[in-house]
């Protein structure tokens, strides 16, 4: 199987895309590629020539490239998997990508069967710049793991209990393996947060859908200082924040786009 | 119209037929790996759909493709179910509406996806309707 991709300026992306995509059935794997710039990579057996598909970028294109690639859609990923840099401050990457920029520590995060929260997607990243802007201490519950990195990067930055929960076994199962792999001390477990409320702990992160953020604010501790909201797009965000402020959280940072991340705070006095 | 949309999808499985009483019909089944953005739906000069999963989410992509202004919406609770167990299909619904001469054009889409966690690919299926809506005089 083959892989081109090519690097285009990021403003021009959506017309690139209705040049390429009606000639690639198999479509494009889009991925941020420096200031500006998108890599669109195509996989394929029989993809069309490298210079027709340039040809169809003219005008925005920064870069190509060509290469075999396996026809295994997990090995594929293994190979092309990427790293991920959070805020300047920490690098996300599955084990096989190449290390992040030397000197940040590194997370590294397998997700062998489908774990959510590899860093691939945008809301992970937006809760670790949350993280990473909080004073590490006291107890940390990761609402809705995945493969567990919002766990690990607590646990790293000092928070101590780490929960992770999920109610999906492979996650709670990715998230134990992730956190050996990295050396940190958490407790992963099975929970259904539709029944059950959040582990103890000051410091929450739910990067879940809406539907499961009513059911956290509505079972939350007094003792709840900080919660993470993510998971949810612009249109569910403020009956999303509602619930949080009828607990007692009040907004106070907000990220991304179409995606949303929210640090909220418990209101004082 | 018609033979556009066949012409075009062909290389995608795409079928287009026309229905009796005018518009057409299409419909697309793929299978996507994680991260791809694909096209699943497209009519030259009228719109493209495309689909992207990522992990546990689904992002759809509407491209407007006609001169004419086009409203989209969705079904009211449109992305709750994707990425959970695959017991049963996660199903989307979507409209538009195009503002075309000298009738307007209104489409229907269902999408549907089931997410095959252990190879990280996902299954979808869409159909649509398109018809020309009759101005009311």
């Amino acid at each position: 199987m083959q892989r081109i991709s090519l690097t285009v300026r990021a403003d021009a992306v959506e017309e690139v895309l209705d040049r390429l995509l009606p000639l690639l059935p198999a479509g494009v794997h889009p991925a941020e590629a420096g200031e500006g710039a998108v890599e669109l990579a195509a996989y394929g057996a029989a993809l069309p020539p490298r210079a027709e598909l340039e040809a169809l970028a003219a005008g925005a294109l920064l870069g190509s490239d060509e290469q075999e690639a396996p026809d295994d859609p997990r090995e594929r990923r293994r190979r092309f998997g990427r790293s991920w840099e959070v805020a300047g401050r920490l690098v996300v990457r599955p084990p096989d990508a190449p290390p992040g920029r030397a000197g940040l520590p590194e997370l590294i995060v397998d997700s062998p069967a489908g774990a959510f929260g590899t860093g691939a997607h945008p809301t992970t990243r937006m809760c670790l710049e949350l993280l990473l802007d909080l004073e590490p201490g006291g107890g940390f519950a990761d609402l809705g793991c995945g493969a567990g990195v919002l766990a690990i990067a607590a646990a790293r930055l000092g928070w101590a209990p780490v929960f992770a929960v999920d109610h999906e076994p492979r996650s709670v199962e990715a998230t134990a393996r992730n956190a050996e792999r990295n050396g940190v001390e958490l407790e992963a477990l099975r929970l259904d947060l539709l029944t059950a409320p959040p582990p103890p702990a000051p410091t929450l992160a739910a990067n879940v859908p809406a539907a499961i953020h009513a059911r956290i604010a509505a079972a939350l501790a007094p003792a709840v200082v900080h919660v993470i909201v993510s998971g949810v797009t612009g249109s569910d965000l403020e009956s999303v924040l509602g619930a949080y402020a009828r607990a007692g959280l009040e907004p106070v940072d907000r990220r991304g786009g179409a995606w949303r991340a929210v640090l909220l705070e418990r209101a004082r006095g | 119209m018609v033979d556009a949309a066949a012409r075009a999808g062909a290389a995608h499985g795409q079928l287009a037929s026309a229905l009796p009483g005018g518009g057409m019909a299409l419909s697309c089944h793929k299978l996507v790996d994680d991260g791809a953005r694909v096209q699943i739906l497209h009519v030259p000069g009228l719109f493209r759909l495309d689909v992207r999963p990522v992990e546990d989410t689904l992002q759809v992509t509407t491209r407007s493709l006609h001169a004419a202004p086009t409203r989209w919406n969705t079904s009211d609770a449109p992305f709750a179910d994707y990425g959970g167990e695959a017991r049963e299909p996660s199903v989307v619904g979507f409209s538009f509406v195009v503002d075309a001469e000298p009738h307007p054009l209104a489409g229907r889409i269902s999408l549907a996806s089931t997410l095959d966690r252990d190879s990280g690919l996902t299954h979808f299926v869409a159909h649509a309707i398109v018809r020309e809506v009759p101005r009311q005089a």
